[in-house]
């Protein structure tokens, strides 16, 4: 019985101590970075309140090297006239330009899922541009870094993105180069939409196709509104952004009169569906209205350029070019 | 006889070395990085200097929640395995892990981004308190048998997984970011991680000190256990407890990284014997060094991106698991 | 008797299963559609959407309830299956890693199904041979490789980016279903079947020691080998086309056991019969639960599965 140890273990006073060591420590941290947050706003004379997603924040000055988290965020800030000097573009280099339609010198961050934190901290940023899906448990930190702004790109619709981009601007300290921006992209899109043939009352669909089936946009979704928005039918009409796990019989029954099917390349269920009997049951393939079209350009990138891009393209084949 | 002496000596160094190693992997945690920081930049960075963010912010919550949370992982499969009575029991193999995912995957679907910060945790330790109380519940109707705990955790385990992926598919904007959570990554913690954490280890604490007690014990047979006055349902439903809130504190944490609750009290037992004196503090500290050591080799491998520890810990992990698992059955051939 | 019985629920089953999906077709437009002529849209959906999927459940539930089958009469353990010694998911990040090195294959990711299953199957096979390592410890073996398998799985998803474009396959389902599956697996379900029912006799042995297994005139070894081969072809085939879909393979075992006692080759005949409609009323469930949503069958499978695997690990105990 007597070698039983319940006399208290020594080494177990260690681990304690040990606690104890790296409790201070993380206190001190967390000390630390309240003292950021607040040297950050403070110094400024002609400072902005932003409002966000997820609060608002001071931003001084005209920022100049912004660290851009989402694709539709570059686009914007090109728009502007700022180059972003961080981007996180998913370790996809060829992305960028495709994105903008120019090669720009930029440092990757890293994914979208999780950028690398400290490369944001060394570019040393004085913006950073966030998605409120992506990056919300992280504002703290983006925060301490330098002042952050969060906007609804992932799951943002078009008018989320219009939106975001006078936010981007007035972040930027120049409202009104923002305001002139949206002005000059909404002539464009009504030149576009006056180009669309009369009697055109087909109803339209995004779906992305992946190796377990598609995912249809919605008239929430970025691309269903830019449909909606120049006057064409989205065929799926809902509040979600997107119809996921969707299988071929489903959509023969949304039956879409025109259909644009986003892969990143080959491997999907397009390739299968095809050759499948149901097919041919979908108007749009009876009306040869099918277009395979880059995933990227199509649902990854969304911005207002895209939203253009995507316009012109939907109008040039209904006007029976293919 | 000096025989005994000298093996606590040996021990009293092996537990020295685990210290040390802990200690210097939290500095190399703290120096190396996609921005490689050189000793006096660091302490630069500490006292005000450039770099501040890298070094307060970034890597030094990140480098104390590795060493918090490996810690109180391996200590919660330390535990398990007595309480279950077997040396392949795991916080993840009972459920907890996968309870404690659940919970989390529900708060990230069904509550809104900007209260995640303090959502996430309740749901984790919700889903890993549920969890626990179906086990217990099952094995209080089923008798006391350890056997009966450790597949009632796999069935339960097996639903919450079932749960989880129907979420995905509910869900599939979130199925990425579930995806790196049930990996485990020590990826974005901040200082109030580590404050919340090491809180709550404290509080277990305690609990701790009792179990690391009965861990000998719960070696004896069930006779010898009642002999000395604790049923030995007690021991084992205190077990249990102690291990599920250890577990759900770093999960809240750093999420899935059951795995190393699997491995590293095996690791310890190599090292530093069975005695729980020593057993304890070895663990811990093996604990500590594995999910450091995941970490700090994730940061690194693929610049600028970053592999979840918990998936370093698994690759690294998966060729030991199958030599225990070896070695399991030639001891029983 | 059981069987025939079992036979017509199928028969049922798909039936129903027939007239169940997004557009909403009432039995006597299906009926109607089948005599349809060649190119009506409606005889496209139900030939060509349809009735894949529902000959493709079966297949799959009738492979892994004979692989199941054999599993536990191989090991002896009443707990054995693909899915709880893990062999299932190590064909799953054998497919996973190839369709993501280099792009999806049916054909490559289903050789690849066979290596990843091939060598879990091998580590398991070699505990199972230590008869003292007890059955509780045999499954948590299983359990804890198939937790770093799904790390694995993890690991190769997160640096991808792709989760959201395969939660379906990861559950185990037959949502997509096409022929070129069906054409895919059937010879593997076939061959797989046919085997085990010319052998039946000496797989029945195995269930015995080996001493006896050996009185009676067996080459123990190559028998048992021979099973294990099954056991992997069945359930990489099944996972290469539907994903790790759990249970089924666990369950109808022991359900045969329970209608018809413990003789090989009348079990054997209630496992296909049993796996193959258990799976097709999955589905069928699968597509009633969130209608017309769908949902993973794995995941019906699992809610169904899992309290019937605590109820079997249970006895087992008390016995």
């Amino acid at each position: 019985m007597s070698s039983v140890p319940l006399r208290p273990a020594r080494p177990l006073g260690r681990v304690v101590l040990a606690v104890v060591a790296v409790l201070a420590a993380a206190g001190l941290s967390a000390c630390s970075s309240q003292a950021a947050t607040k040297l950050a706003g403070a110094s400024d004379t002609n400072a902005r309140d932003i409002v966000h997603e997820l609060g608002t924040t001071k931003i001084g000055g005209r920022p100049a090297r912004v660290v851009a988290l989402e694709f539709s965020f570059v686009q914007t800030l090109d728009q502007l006239g700022v180059t972003p000097v961080g981007i996180a573009d998913d370790d996809d280099a060829a992305r960028i330009p495709q994105l903008l339609g120019k090669k720009i010198d930029y440092t990757s961050v890293g994914t979208r899922l999780e950028p690398n934190l400290e490369l944001v901290s060394g570019l040393q940023p004085d913006l950073i541009i966030a998605d409120s899906t992506r990056h919300a448990t992280i504002y703290p930190q983006l925060g301490a870094i330098a002042p952050t702004i969060v906007l609804n790109s992932w799951e943002g619709s078009y008018q989320d993105i219009k939106d975001s981009a006078l936010t981007i601007a007035d972040a930027l300290g120049d409202r009104a180069k923002g305001e002139t921006a949206v002005a000059e992209h909404d002539r464009r899109m009504k030149e576009i939409a006056a180009k669309i043939p009369a009697g055109s009352d087909g109803r339209v669909l995004l779906a992305v196709a992946t190796p377990d089936g598609m995912s249809l946009h919605t008239s929430s979704a970025f691309t269903g509104s830019v449909f909606k928005a120049i006057g064409l039918k989205p065929a799926v009409d809902a509040t979600d952004t997107v119809e996921s796990g969707v299988g071929l019989e489903r959509l023969v029954a949304v039956d879409p009169d025109m259909l644009f099917v986003a892969t990143d390349g080959p491997g999907t269920v397009y390739d299968e569906w095809r050759n499948n009997s149901a097919w041919a049951g979908i108007s749009a393939v009876r009306s040869k209205a099918v277009y395979e079209v880059n995933r990227n350009a199509f649902s990854r990138f969304r911005g207002m350029h895209t939203a253009e891009v995507i316009a012109a393209d939907v109008v040039r084949k209904l006007n029976g070019d293919r | 006889m000096t025989l005994p002496g000298n093996r606590t000596r040996t021990r009293v160094h092996v537990i020295v070395l685990l210290g040390l190693l802990v200690a210097g992997l939290a500095l190399a945690g703290i120096c190396a990085g996609a921005v490689p920081l050189s000793p006096p930049q660091v302490l630069d960075a500490l006292t005000g200097g450039p770099n501040g963010f890298v070094v307060l912010q970034y890597r030094l919550p990140r480098v104390a929640v590795a060493v918090l949370a490996g810690a109180a992982l391996a200590l919660s499969g330390l535990f398990l395995q007595a309480a279950v009575r077997n040396p392949l029991a795991s916080p993840d193999v009972i459920g907890v892990t996968k309870g404690a995912g659940l919970g989390a995957m529900l708060v990230a679907v069904l509550v809104p981004p900007g209260a995640h910060l303090w959502a996430t945790p309740v749901g984790v330790v919700a889903g890993a308190a549920s969890v626990t109380a179906l086990l217990l519940r099952f094995s209080r109707r089923a008798g006391a048998h350890g056997a009966t705990l450790a597949l009632a955790g796999i069935a339960i385990a097996a639903l919450a997984a079932a749960a989880m992926q129907y979420l995905m598919v509910v869900f599939p904007q979130r199925a990425d970011q579930a995806m790196v959570w049930l990996a485990g990554s020590v990826y974005g913690s901040t200082g109030a991680d580590v404050a919340g954490l090491a809180v709550w280890l404290v509080v277990c604490l305690p609990g701790v000190v009792v179990c690391a007690r009965l861990l000998d014990l719960a070696g004896l047979g069930d006779d010898s256990q009642s002999g000395l006055g604790w049923s030995p349902r007690g021991i084992r439903v205190l077990l249990v407890v102690v291990a599920v809130a250890l577990a759900a504190g770093s999960v809240a944490a750093v999420g899935g990284i059951g795995f190393l609750g699997l491995l590293a009290p095996h690791l310890a037992a190599r090292l530093a014997g069975r005695r729980a004196r020593w057993l304890v503090p070895a663990t811990a500290l093996t604990g500590a060094v594995v999910l450091s050591l995941a970490d700090l080799a994730g940061r690194l491998v693929a610049l600028p991106n970053e592999l979840p520890a918990g998936v370093v810990a698994a690759v690294v992990g998966g060729p030991y698991l199958l030599y225990i698992l070896l070695r399991e059955a030639r001891v029983h051939a | 008797m059981l069987a025939l019985a079992g036979t017509g629920l199928l028969v049922l089953a798909g039936l129903w299963s027939l007239t169940v999906g997004a557009t909403g077709m009432p039995p006597d437009r299906v009926a109607g559609a089948l005599w349809a002529a060649a190119g009506s849209a409606d005889r496209g959906l139900v030939l060509g959407v349809r009735l894949p999927r529902i000959v493709l459940a079966a297949l799959v539930g009738a492979s892994l309830a004979v692989a199941g089958l054999l599993a536990q009469t191989l090991t002896r353990n009443p707990l054995a299956s693909a899915q709880t010694f893990g062999i299932n998911a190590g064909a799953a990040v054998a497919i996973v890693a190839t369709t993501i090195a280099f792009g999806a294959g049916g054909v490559a990711a289903t050789v690849a199904a066979f290596a990843g299953a091939g060598v879990v199957g091998v580590v398991m096979w070699a505990l199972s041979a230590a008869t003292a390592i007890g059955t509780v410890g045999l499954a948590l073996a299983g359990m804890s490789l198939q937790i770093l398998l799904s790390a694995l799985v993890q690991a190769i998803l997160v640096m991808n980016n792709s989760t959201q474009d395969i939660v379906f396959w990861l559950a185990g389902s037959v949502t997509g279903a096409q022929w070129p599956d069906v054409t895919l697996l059937l010879p593997f379900t076939l061959t797989g079947c046919a085997v085990a029912a010319v052998a039946h006799r000496g797989f029945g042995l195995l269930a015995l020691d080996s001493a006896t297994g050996e009185a009676l005139g067996q080459n123990t070894r190559r028998v048992a080998g021979g099973a294990a081969l099954l056991v992997v072809t069945l359930a990489g085939a099944s996972v290469a086309v539907a994903g790790p879909i759990g249970f089924v393979g666990l369950i109808v075992p022991h359900i045969a056991r329970a209608l018809v006692g413990g003789d090989f080759g009348r079990r054997l005949v209630l496992c296909v019969v049993g796996g193959a409609l258990l799976l097709v009323v999955a589905d069928l469930l699968a597509r009633l639960v969130a209608f017309p949503g769908e949902t993973p069958a794995g995941v019906i499978t699992a809610v169904v599965g899992a309290p019937a695997f605590l109820f079997l690990a249970l006895r087992s105990k008390t016995r």
